[in-house]
């Protein structure tokens, strides 16, 4: 099953949140649906720049943080995974450092018009 | 929607020592050295200076799997004394803390550190004082003992090795690969014996892409390392975890939710003690085809006099430490 299939993920073209409520340069969590069967996904803003994917470590199927909203963002613009350490690259999602290394985080296409974060369309 | 800052790990490490050749390394109050045979793990308790010694191959056998297993699951102690707990976004650094001759006296120690931060610092470590010949994950009958004397060279290869994992299942399209010669996992030595036939599929029509199958006994034979379980089957939360182990595990493994053992060959003799004080609770010979749950509560050891096959299969549902320790969830599967 990939995210798209998932049952409490946001529409294509769905309204996601403000730009401005996305503070720059760490990581933003959104959830959808509750309790385990939840969707979250996490954006990452840099300067008018916002990158999404999914919230899931391709090495062991975890989110990558183990409390809500927090995350492990390592400077140049990197996030480790809090259950096995595995590190991220935040501009592409690639894993550069540990147990995911050559495996990605699932990107999930996004749109910003007038101030907002949508999901794109053709998601 | 929640924020956080920014961090940047620093390792704090000395220079060369001029006869040994290691760096010493700090993190908050801990000082970790080491020289031709030895680590020393030092910390300060109630004004007084406390050091606790390990061999140095124990102490790299440790740490390689502290780093690779990413903290792991609850807590990996070293020996009776050191060792680290994970708490997911952080970890505990402790020293005498589950051993009572220091805890009762105030002589322990635990601190609190980002993971980045302890994990750059251990990384750090394990490859300074890792000699060139040197695979912490080998069985002791596979590698070299340069690990004594001073400091040659480094064995970047073997330490940078990661706990191997699957999506879904190795072998599978746009998945882990199966092990073969070609990729380099040549069968192991104490498994030449083991089939290499793989299964057949013979799929009803419409469902040729929705069935897989690998031989788990093949794949287990080519594993190139020890005490190290790789993920070969996920389904949800249920992961199977199977490993070969040879010699002794490095750690005593103080579990945070249970694990079940399944053990596929040969035996496995486990030594098991109350998690917090360390008390013998019981010790349990594996044979081939036995089944074991190990509690919630408990450390385990184990020793592998040949080399085995040990399925461990875990439970990676987030939240299962704070429902042990709320006591939400028993520590023991079933009552009898």
């Amino acid at each position: 099953m990939t995210w798209h299939t998932h049952r409490h993920a946001p529409a294509p073209g769905q309204r996601l949140c403000a730009l401005e409520n996305v503070p720059d340069g760490v990581c933003t969590e959104l959830r959808y649906g509750a309790g385990e069967d939840a969707f979250t996904m996490l954006l990452y803003r840099s300067g008018l720049a916002v990158k999404a994917y999914v919230n899931c470590c391709p090495h062991f199927s975890l989110p990558l943080n183990s409390r809500p909203g927090e995350f492990l963002v390592l400077g140049g613009g990197r996030i480790m995974c809090a259950y096995h350490c595995a590190i991220f690259r935040l501009r592409d999602g690639y894993c550069v450092e540990g147990p995911a290394v050559g495996m990605s985080l699932d990107s999930v296409p996004i749109e910003i018009r007038d101030g907002h974060i949508f999901m794109a369309l053709a998601a | 929607m929640n924020s956080q800052s920014i961090i940047e790990p620093s390792v704090q490490a000395s220079p060369p020592n001029d006869r040994t050749g290691y760096r010493s390394f700090s993190l908050g109050s801990f000082n970790f050295t080491r020289d031709e045979y030895f680590a020393r793990i030092s910390w300060q308790a109630q004004g007084k200076q406390m050091s606790h010694t390990m061999s140095a191959d124990a102490f790299l056998r440790a740490m390689m799997r502290d780093v690779a297993w990413g903290f792991f699951y609850g807590w990996v102690n070293f020996d009776a004394v050191v060792g680290t707990r994970n708490l997911y976004g952080k970890v505990e650094l402790y020293a005498g803390r589950y051993y009572g001759a220091y805890r009762d006296q105030g002589l322990d120690l635990t601190e609190v550190f980002e993971t980045p931060q302890i994990m750059a610092t251990f990384k750090a470590i394990l490859d300074d004082w890792t000699n060139e010949g040197f695979d912490p994950f080998a069985a002791p009958d596979e590698t070299s003992k340069s690990w004594q004397g001073t400091k040659h060279g480094n064995n970047r290869g073997a330490i940078d090795r990661q706990r191997q994992a699957c999506k879904r299942m190795p072998g599978l399209p746009g998945d882990a690969e199966l092990r073969k010669e070609e990729n380099g996992y040549p069968v192991n030595r104490a498994f030449a014996d083991v089939s290499q036939e793989e299964p057949e599929i013979h799929a009803e029509p419409g469902f040729e892409n929705e069935v897989h199958a690998f031989s788990l006994f093949a794949y287990l034979s080519r594993s190139d390392v020890t005490w190290n379980p790789s993920v070969s089957s996920v389904c949800g939360r249920s992961l199977f975890c199977p490993t070969t182990e040879e010699y002794t595990l490095p750690i005593k493994h103080g579990n945070d939710r249970v694990e079940w053992f399944i053990q596929l060959s040969d035996e496995i003799e486990w030594e098991i003690e109350d998690k917090n004080t360390g008390a013998p609770r019981a010790k349990v010979l594996m044979k081939a085809g036995d089944v074991a749950a190990m509690p919630a509560d408990i450390r385990h050891q184990g020793h592998s006099r040949k080399r085995s096959m040990l399925l461990v299969w875990e439970n990676a549902t987030p939240g299962l430490p704070e429902m042990y320790d709320s006591g939400k969830l028993k520590p023991y599967p079933i009552e009898f």
